[in-house]
């Protein structure tokens, strides 16, 4: 079941998104040629700068749109009218919200990825030689590669993280009667500051036990391991919010469902 | 088939009474199958049950023969179905000679007012 | 083994009491009509018959377990409101029911919706409310399900379609399965009905063959209802 509604999920996402996406790559083709031509004719720069505004916008706007696309699809699929279909048909509620965040985080994905390849074809306001190439390369040698790779998997990890962040905050708020979404809101706002708390005190705690390693984690110069230590523990935090956080929303979804 | 219920009463009944006056009407002609009890639901808006009730009831007295694999058919028993029409116009003549009882009206006045009555029909 | 099983069943919001101490049993086979003002508490069983809510207190049973996935594979519901995606063509709506329910017929929905000169290619949001209805009902019928839920399935429908919707649902209907009609229009669907039931104030207040009523009260179930729920 888990895969006929990522069907349905993938398919209203990208019908959406497709769009623009294309809309994108020619603004950034569109851009790229405005820069050219505006370089070789000043009267140009005006209406060039203005394209410009616009493909930052989209550039920018891309991963945004797949962020508020699917919180307001799972909003309005499992919290609002639609739940009377959803929640009636033979499937679990980890199905549901496994199959929202699933394709979320693929369409996040490739929203990214699009947005780096119109980046690089628009090329705004980087104009790429090879001495700037030569210096990101070289910081790349000093930076442990294991920093890099752990970086990479926070930034994925927390778009889950926020994703169900956001979907455990709406199923507690659809709990209510009445004003579902301020309490949705309020919902947010207290998981969101329990997390940066729990979070904090255990990244804290080594410290409360070894003194030194506050020393060494003030210095400028952060030994790669503790660096990576530290990294490697908020994520592991992180995943067992995320966990939480899921287990959270098919509970409350399970036991606590108050359509309209 | 035109059916007219009123609510107020059995529905099954009001059934059971008017299948019989189609009957001997010949809107049920002898012999002719009945359609489903499910086809009967639709047409008239009625609920199964209630029509299945009302079906029993008429084969209990004869009229109706189910037949496994075919259905529902009127009986083709000409005897049954005279006897039918005789006993329901027996009913409504009871019932009319209960009303004019309560007018002052004598046999002969009576018997010259059907005729009078009748000679339109 | 009823179809469904209602045990002293209650429902509270806080301390507001939707449903209190409900019996209620579901034989399979009949046409049930579940009567009572709004607020009442029908929406509530209907929601908890298909786990869209849990009760305070108190059991139910669909074929003896509990609400869940398998009771959802033999409830069809339609629902008071519009809660189909009206960004949906009709082909695609019923595809979906086709991949989520394994005893839809799309052939059969496909047959009725022509009849009713619905074109399949049209979006949802571009019809009448009257059709949207008729849409939801068609596809909620299509199903062989053993329990149809129909919640005000000719509300704010105009008199022919009435009659269309009377004659699908009962095209629809067979011994081995169950309606449950929740409406305010009674006296059009009276006569469908094998079993009443009137529920007030979260109470159930009345349940018996409609057939028994009009034998013993000598009344149509609307006026009955009218007189029990005057205000």
């Amino acid at each position: 079941m888990l895969k006929k509604l990522l069907k349905y999920d993938f398919k209203a996402m990208f019908n959406v998104l497709l769009p623009v996406y294309v809309i994108l790559i020619f603004l950034s083709i569109f851009n790229r040629a405005a820069e050219f031509l505006s370089d070789k004719l000043s009267i140009l720069q005006i209406p060039a700068g203005f394209i410009s505004i616009i493909y930052v916008l989209v550039l920018i706007g891309t991963p945004i749109a797949t962020f508020i696309i699917a919180i307001t699809r799972y909003y309005r699929n499992l919290a609002g009218d639609e739940g009377y279909l959803m929640h009636t048909l033979p499937v679990t509620k980890k199905d549901l919200v496994l199959s929202k965040l699933i394709s979320y985080f693929i369409t996040m994905l490739v929203s990214i990825i699009v947005a780096i390849i119109g980046l690089f074809i628009g090329e705004y306001g980087i104009r790429f030689d090879l001495d700037m190439l030569n210096n990101a390369l070289n910081t790349f040698k000093t930076v442990d590669m294991l920093t890099v790779i752990l970086t990479i998997i926070t930034i994925i990890i927390s778009i889950i993280f926020q994703q169900l962040l956001i979907y455990a905050s709406i199923a507690l708020g659809q709990k209510q009667n009445t004003n579902k979404v301020i309490y949705s809101i309020i919902f947010g706002i207290v998981l969101y500051n329990i997390n940066q708390i729990i979070s904090a005190v255990i990244l804290l705690l080594p410290i409360l036990f070894n003194r030194g390693l506050y020393d060494k984690l003030n210095n400028n110069n952060i030994m790669p391991s503790v660096l990576n230590g530290y990294i490697g523990a908020s994520i592991v935090v992180s995943i067992l919010f995320v966990f939480g956080y899921f287990l959270l929303t098919t509970r409350t979804l399970e036991k606590h469902l108050n359509l309209e | 088939m035109k059916f007219i219920f009123d609510d107020n009463k059995p529905i099954y009944k009001q059934l059971v009474e008017q299948l019989k006056i189609m009957i001997v009407n010949n809107v049920y002609k002898k012999g002719e199958k009945l359609p489903s009890v499910r086809d009967f639901a639709i047409s008239i808006k009625v609920n199964p049950n209630t029509i299945q009730r009302a079906l029993i009831e008429l084969e209990d007295d004869g009229l109706i023969i189910t037949q496994r694999t075919s259905g529902k058919f009127v009986t083709d028993d000409e005897k049954i179905i005279k006897s039918l029409r005789n006993s329901l116009a027996h009913e409504t003549i009871e019932k009319f000679l209960f009303d004019i009882a309560k007018l002052d009206i004598s046999n002969e006045e009576l018997i010259e007012l059907i005729r009078r009555e009748g000679k339109g029909k | 083994m009823s179809l469904v099983e209602l045990k002293e069943l209650s429902k509270s919001y806080g301390s507001k009491k939707a449903l209190k101490n409900v019996d209620l049993n579901i034989e399979k086979g009949k046409i049930y009509g579940l009567l009572g003002p709004n607020g009442s508490g029908k929406t509530t069983i209907i929601k908890i018959i298909n786990g869209l809510l849990q009760p305070t207190n108190g059991s139910i049973l669909i074929k003896g377990k509990a609400p869940g996935i398998d009771s959802k594979k033999v409830i069809s519901y339609l629902p008071e409101r519009t809660y189909l995606n009206m960004n949906f063509k009709v082909t695609e709506i019923i595809e979906l029911f086709s991949d989520f329910y394994e005893d839809f017929d799309s052939k059969k929905a496909l047959k009725q919706l022509k009849k009713l000169n619905i074109n399949p290619n049209d979006k949802l949001k571009t019809m009448s409310k009257g059709t949207k209805e008729k849409v939801q009902l068609v596809l909620v019928m299509s199903r062989k399900a053993e329990l149809y839920i129909l919640d005000e399935p000719i509300g704010g429908v105009d008199p022919a379609s009435r009659d269309y919707i009377l004659e699908t649902i009962l095209n629809n209907f067979n011994e081995g399965s169950s309606i449950i009609i929740c409406t305010h229009l009674i006296s059009d669907i009276e006569k469908i009905l094998d079993d009443v039931i009137f529920i007030n104030k979260g109470e159930i207040v009345l349940n018996s063959p409609a057939e028994d009523i009009r034998k013993t009260k000598k009344t149509t179930i609307d006026k009955l209802f009218r007189e029990e729920f005057k205000c």
